[in-house]
């Protein structure tokens, strides 16, 4: 058991304490001020003594009347919500929201809780357990729609959840807490749930580029008699560069000058696909700089995501092929499929680049300045023109700090991610990253492929 | 950089956030803030009555820096830059003003505005910022508003619950309302409308339980008023105050502080009356001196009133309680003596107060009193008059009550004043005096209002010379008329503003008005007499009045001759009467002509002192142990207690609050016993010194004719015990209560290991196989889950062989058949099966043990939720 390991369950303890810590403060402050008032001003038989007596009475009796009330505001309802659970009754619903990730990077969540009474003026809150050993900040869910009557027995409502992180997340339950009118007292109860849900890339412009489908091994699978199937425009598609020119369709040509070529019945597969290769493998950074790993993770996501979807835009038939196995996604379009997978792939270093890639059948590669520029080196050699590389500078992802930046942070707060960028700058990371991004900027200037950088 | 939101707050846009900081905590505390300053404006007159202006600094404060502070900016540099600026600002209106006067109360102001600035910056950092300021603020203010209350020298129950609610109630609003805006959410729709039904809700509870409980201490608030409020039990006029102030048993003693504000309540009630055996050197005529009670000499420049103080230097002030001291027997102070600084025409002159409505307690006589003595009423007067005392004084030939009053003619008296300014004339300087004493009575402020005092002093006094010239001056002053020939200063009850009269409004009455009543005159004297350097002080107490002739010596108190007037020290004469207040049209009037006096007074031959032993009520008979006694004057101090047996059947018993029956006499009572008896006028003694042969001589038992109870020990003890409940009271509550809390928290978290200790009994005592087999059970089960082996959807079978017994090595599973066969089966349990039952759960127990750490089964056995978990699981 480490330092941090106690500080974790002593935290967690904590989300279970019946009352908040500003309780305990504000009973202190008030002793303090009823004593310092009364050794203060203890002369006996003066109205000075008389009145600060009588009011400290008051003050007091006020205050504990009060206190009771909203003591009983939130225990009532908690005691009831107990019984309900301990019968089985009691249930909390998590729904995601199936719609692209929202701004500032929050996830909707529809949560539900019934049956349960709410503390008069007072608050419903709730963390939600998510990964096994992760909680969720507390919040109350916001009411999407008016309660439908005034004993309604249900808490429903939304809450947009600050994710930063692109991946999934498991949802294994919930702490359900009872807070009276000044939030002194929180009652709290856990109760199982399951949800699950993935955090989206965001949308970014990456800049248009075409990627050619490779040549094939075409023959095989070639229907030699060519079948008539005329008027059938369905069964033609545009000609592309790897395409066997004797299929060619001349006639069509003939009336609106427009290369075609019929479709066989058997789909060439290798000469229709472009095959997008995108590489995780982090020969960098180890686990000790998570944090920036994290951030550079997401970051690279968002960019192959969108080269991929800026691809799928231009009516080409894409195949993504990923360098690490994930959970099967189920769904029809196979556009979700492979932004599922985006989603959920992590820095790996099992994989190595040089068994990942394949040169016959790569159209695109993209490639993070994690890639191990040895590798990237014997890759280039072999691939020929036909590959075009996106290569996506990781440190692009923080922005440079200015000598304004140290001023401005004189008279205002940096935010987490400007500390988390000066640490950066700090860490020894940063210079790796920078030699290996130099590196894989010349062997790249020296290739023939098609080069893309994405610096945004 | 786009200045983005402060963090933490998450999921309010900014502008939204903002406006209900502004609007639903800056607002509010604006306006209490306001409230209470102006509260405090009316008690401290350093603030100058600029509640408005002042009002406003706080509120540019506050709203200023909630909205600042809602935007990331760093807390600790801005607020320096703010301090560097404030102390630029104070040195140039350091330089700017250059006036003694006008830069003292330039740079005042300044302070006090920047000050509220300042507080107010810090409210709504607060606000903006700190999670828990609410809570702080809330109690800062209540106690800051308490105080200032406290400070009210109008009391009534009304101000007092007016002054204080709305502080209360914004004590909690504050902390309610900021939870809320910490928790409100931009998202929520119909947003406004939330907040206004929580507030109402917040708003409709609290103002219930606050009239529940003012409703229920009303009687305290009344009780308050009634003592300390100055209404006794005719209504008073708004705007009256007394000179005196009513005691709970009905009299009444000189009040503490002096009614400088506003008008002063007359009422012809007899207080007291006293021979004063003070004569005209070589003559029969009777010279009345004024009877003093206390002296104000300190002026408080904060609450701009005169206190009195006990560091003052030279106390001369004698104030025995006479009711501490048995009948006869007496305090003596001799040390005022020498702080009364006089030794020039002084003589010792003696008085008998007889009280009527004065406070036993009370001590009241001319200065510089030195002796106090209680004695015993005559039979006659009892009913008239309370108790009595006897004091001695040392005065001076020069003081006399006449010095006021014109003499209208009387030769005697105009020689006399004559003759004392004279020799007052003589006396030019104070140069042998003390400088800590001269500093200290003749301090006043120094501001602009003090400033045109001294001008006035100094106008009044040109012509004067001498400084008992200066002094008549000032007399001559508040007796002179205006142009057309009328006085120009007037004796008013009600002088018509209302408030302290502070130095602005002391030049208000000095200035403009011209009306007041006695205090107006003494305070206004004061300062001009302390303006012209003359060490002076106010004196309260009586004056005295000279209107019969056919007693002469005695002189009758009324409740309106209650009085402040001005003494001045003269070196070598010492402090002597200067009273410049102007006869008032209704003053002076005695309500009914004076009666007879107590003439007859008996000289009390024996006198004795101690506790009683015991009492028989029905023979009248009362031992006591005497410890003092005094026989013929001589008093002896008695070296160890001399029982005594006495014959009160003709006694009557006194108590300080007049005649009591015999049966509130009991044993332990300290009294004081003394006799008239002819039997002990004619007792022949051989050694007079010899208090023994006394004892041995005096009748048995002896006849007593009057008995005072001095104060019951048990009685102290039992009014002492009863004052420290009530004190002891609230905090008894508050600790009984932390430590109810306190036990239940330890309960709460003990209650899993509690219940663990019960099944484990169960399990252990139970005999019966049957019943053995589901304590078992129960018990092994309950142990698992608190360790963290919840059987979740298994069976019991399934959990018991799949879960535990590969884990921990036990025989849980071959005991699960069992008890399922003995639960279920209508067969009845084979014998090894029995001792299988018998046999599994102490070593599973301890099994348990062994193979989990004590640590970890501790930290268990903490958490109640899993225990909540066991129980609201079905068990099979």
């Amino acid at each position: 058991m480490n330092i941090a390991f106690i500080r974790e369950r002593i935290k967690r303890a904590g989300f279970f304490i019946p009352f908040r810590f500003h309780l305990l403060l504000f009973l202190a402050a008030l002793l303090i001020g009823a004593n310092w008032l009364r050794k203060n001003n203890a002369l006996p038989e003066t109205a000075h003594t008389a009145i600060i007596n009588l009011f400290i009475r008051v003050t007091f009796w006020f205050g504990l009347v009060i206190l009771i009330i909203s003591f009983l505001s939130a225990f009532i309802p908690w005691l009831l919500f107990l019984l309900n659970k301990t019968n089985n009754k009691s249930e909390l619903k998590i729904k995601t929201a199936e719609k692209e990730t929202i701004v500032n990077d929050q996830q909707q969540v529809q949560v539900a809780v019934a049956p349960i009474i709410k503390p008069p003026f007072g608050y419903i809150r709730l963390r939600l357990y998510y990964d096994a050993k992760n909680i969720s900040p507390k919040f109350s869910p916001i009411k999407n729609k008016p309660t439908e009557h005034f004993f309604s027995m249900q808490v429903k409502g939304i809450y947009n959840w600050p994710l930063k992180n692109i991946k999934e997340y498991d949802i294994t339950g919930g702490i359900i807490y009872f807070e009276d009118f000044f939030q002194f007292f929180s009652f709290a109860l856990q109760l199982p749930s399951a949800g699950n849900f993935y955090t989206q890339p965001q949308k970014k412009s990456t800049g248009q580029f075409i990627v050619q489908p490779k040549k094939t091994e075409d023959t095989n699978e070639r229907i030699e008699e060519i079948r008539k199937v005329e008027g059938e425009f369905l069964n033609y598609k545009n000609f592309e560069s790897n395409d066997d020119v004797r299929r060619i369709v001349w006639k069509i040509y003939a009336k609106n000058k427009e290369l075609v070529v019929r479709i066989p019945e058997t789909n060439d597969p290798y000469a229709s696909h472009i095959y997008f290769y995108a590489s995780f493998y982090n020969s960098i950074s180890s686990d000790i700089y998570e944090e920036f790993n994290e951030i550079f993770l997401n970051h690279y996501k968002t960019i192959t995501w969108n080269v991929f979807e800026q691809l799928s835009r231009q009516n080409v038939l894409l195949q993504y092929i990923p360098d690490q196995g994930t959970k099967t996604f189920y769904a029809d379009d196979p556009l979700q499929k492979v932004k599922y997978i985006i989603s959920t792939s992590y820095w790996q270093k099992q994989n190595s680049f040089l068994n990942y890639f394949n040169k016959q059948y790569a159209s695109l590669l993209c490639i993070s300045s994690f890639t191990d520029a040895r590798q990237l080196e014997e890759i280039l050699g072999k691939a020929g023109k036909g590959l075009v590389v996106v290569f996506v500078p990781l440190s692009h992802s923080f922005k440079n700090a200015k000598v304004t930046d140290w001023l401005q942070w004189i008279f205002i707060k940096p935010e987490s991610d400007e500390k988390l960028k000066i640490t950066y700058n700090f860490s020894p990371l940063r210079k790796k990253i920078m030699e290996n991004e130099n590196r894989i900027k010349q062997l790249l200037k020296k290739s023939d492929c098609e080069i893309v950088i994405v610096d945004s | 950089m786009p200045l983005s939101f402060v963090e933490g707050w998450g999921e309010v846009s900014m502008t939204k956030k903002i406006i209900s900081e502004l609007l639903l905590l800056a607002i509010p505390t604006f306006v209490v803030g306001a409230y209470m300053l102006w509260h405090v404006n009316e008690y401290y007159a350093v603030l100058q009555n600029h509640c408005f202006a002042e009002s406003l600094f706080l509120a540019a404060g506050l709203l200023f820096s909630c909205w600042f502070y809602n935007f990331r900016f760093r807390f600790i540099t801005t607020f320096l830059i703010l301090l560097l600026l404030f102390s630029i600002l104070s040195t140039i209106v350091n330089n700017l003003f250059t006036g003694e006067f006008t830069a003292f109360y330039a740079i005042t102001k300044f302070y006090i505005f920047s000050f509220l600035f300042l507080t107010g910056w810090l409210a709504g950092w607060g606000f903006a910022r700190l999670k828990w300021f609410a809570v702080i603020l809330s109690a800062i203010l209540m106690v800051i508003q308490i105080i200032v209350i406290s400070n009210t020298t109008d009391i009534t129950a009304q101000k007092l619950i007016t002054a204080f609610a709305p502080v209360l109630v914004f004590a909690f609003y504050i902390i309610y309302t900021s939870e809320l805006v910490r928790n409100m959410n931009e998202d929520e729709p119909n947003f406004s409308w939330f907040i206004i039904k929580k507030l109402a809700g917040f708003f409709a509870t609290a103002i219930l339980i606050l009239v529940l409980i003012f409703s229920f201490y009303k009687n305290d608030f009344n009780a308050i008023e009634k003592q300390y409020g100055g209404s006794n039990n005719e209504k008073q006029e708004p705007n009256k105050e007394s000179l005196t102030k009513e005691n709970n048993d009905g009299t009444i003693s000189n009040k503490k502080e002096m009614g400088l504000n506003g008008g002063r309540k007359s009422s012809n009630r007899l207080v007291f009356i006293a021979k004063l055996d003070n004569y005209f050197p070589n003559s029969e005529m009777p010279n009345p001196l004024y009877f003093t009670y206390d002296y104000f000499t300190k002026f408080d420049t904060l609450t701009q009133t005169l206190e009195t103080d006990n560091q003052m230097p030279s106390n001369d002030l004698f104030q025995p309680d006479p009711s501490k001291i048995p009948l006869y027997f007496t305090q003596i102070d001799s040390s005022v003596l020498i702080k009364a600084k006089s030794n020039l025409k002084r003589k010792v002159v003696s008085t008998e107060v007889y009280k009527a409505l004065l406070s036993p307690k009370e001590f009241i006589a001319p200065s510089t009193a030195f002796f106090c003595q209680p004695i015993a009423i005559d039979k006659d007067y009892k009913q008239q008059f309370k108790s009595a005392y006897r004091a001695k004084m040392l005065v001076s030939d020069l003081n006399s009550a006449y010095f006021v009053y014109n003499p209208a003619g009387n030769k005697e008296l105009e020689n006399f004043q004559q003759a004392r300014f004279d020799l007052l004339r003589k006396v030019t300087d104070w140069n042998n005096v003390d400088t800590a004493f001269m500093l200290y009575y003749t301090f006043i402020p120094k501001n602009e209002d003090f400033d045109s005092i001294k001008v006035l002093a100094n106008k009044i006094t040109k012509d004067a010379i001498t400084p008992i010239d200066k002094i008549i001056a000032i007399r001559n002053y508040f007796l002179s008329t205006d142009e057309t020939g009328q006085p120009l200063f007037k004796y008013t009850e009600n002088p018509g503003v209302p408030g302290l009269p502070s130095a602005s409004k002391l030049n208000y009455f000095l200035f403009e008005n011209h009306k007041g009543y006695c205090a107006y005159y003494a305070g206004a004297t004061l300062f001009l007499l302390r303006s012209l350097g003359l060490p002076s002080r106010v004196a309260t107490g009586f004056l005295t009045v000279d209107r019969s002739t056919k007693n002469k010596g005695w002189y009758w108190f009324y409740e309106d001759q209650a009085h402040a007037w001005t003494q001045v020290f003269f070196p070598g004469y010492g402090w002597l009467d200067f009273d410049t207040t102007i006869p008032g049209t209704d003053q002076q009037q005695a309500p009914a002509p004076d009666g007879t006096p107590p003439l007859t007074v008996e000289t009390a031959l024996f006198v004795t002192y101690g506790k009683v032993t015991q009492i028989d009520s029905v023979k009248k008979r009362i031992s006591m142990n005497v410890t003092q006694l005094i026989y013929h004057d001589k008093t002896f101090d008695l070296k160890e207690p001399v029982p005594l047996d006495m014959d009160v059947s003709l006694a009557t018993i006194n108590k300080d609050s007049g005649q009591v029956p015999l049966s509130e006499l009991h044993k332990g009572n300290e009294i004081t016993a003394l006799s008239f008896s002819e039997q002990f006028k004619n007792i022949n003694l051989k050694d007079s010194n010899d208090y023994r042969e006394i004892f041995e001589k005096i009748p048995k038992p002896a006849p007593i004719d009057e008995i005072k109870i001095i104060d019951s020990t048990k009685e102290k003890e039992k009014a002492l015990v009863q004052k420290k409940t009530s004190q002891i009271s609230l905090i008894k509550i508050v600790w009984v209560t932390i430590a109810v809390f306190a036990f239940l928290i330890l309960l709460l978290f003990s209650l899993p290991w509690l219940i663990f200790k019960w099944l484990h009994f169960k399990a252990n005592k139970t005999k019966v196989s049957a019943q053995k087999a589901y304590w078992s059970y129960i018990a092994a089960t309950y142990y698992l889950n608190q360790l963290g082996f919840s059987r979740d959807e298994m069976t019991p079978a399934q959990f018991a062989n799949e879960k535990i017994d590969p884990k921990f090595g036990t025989t849980f599973s071959s005991f699960m058949q069992v008890y399922l066969k003995s639960k279920y089966s209508k067969e009845d349990l084979t014998s090894s099966e029995k001792i299988r039952i018998n046999n599994f759960y102490n070593p599973f127990y301890k099994k348990l043990k062994t193979s989990i750490s004590l640590k970890e089964r501790f930290s268990k056995f903490l958490n109640f939720y899993r225990t909540i978990n066991y129980f609201s699981k079905p068990k099979i």
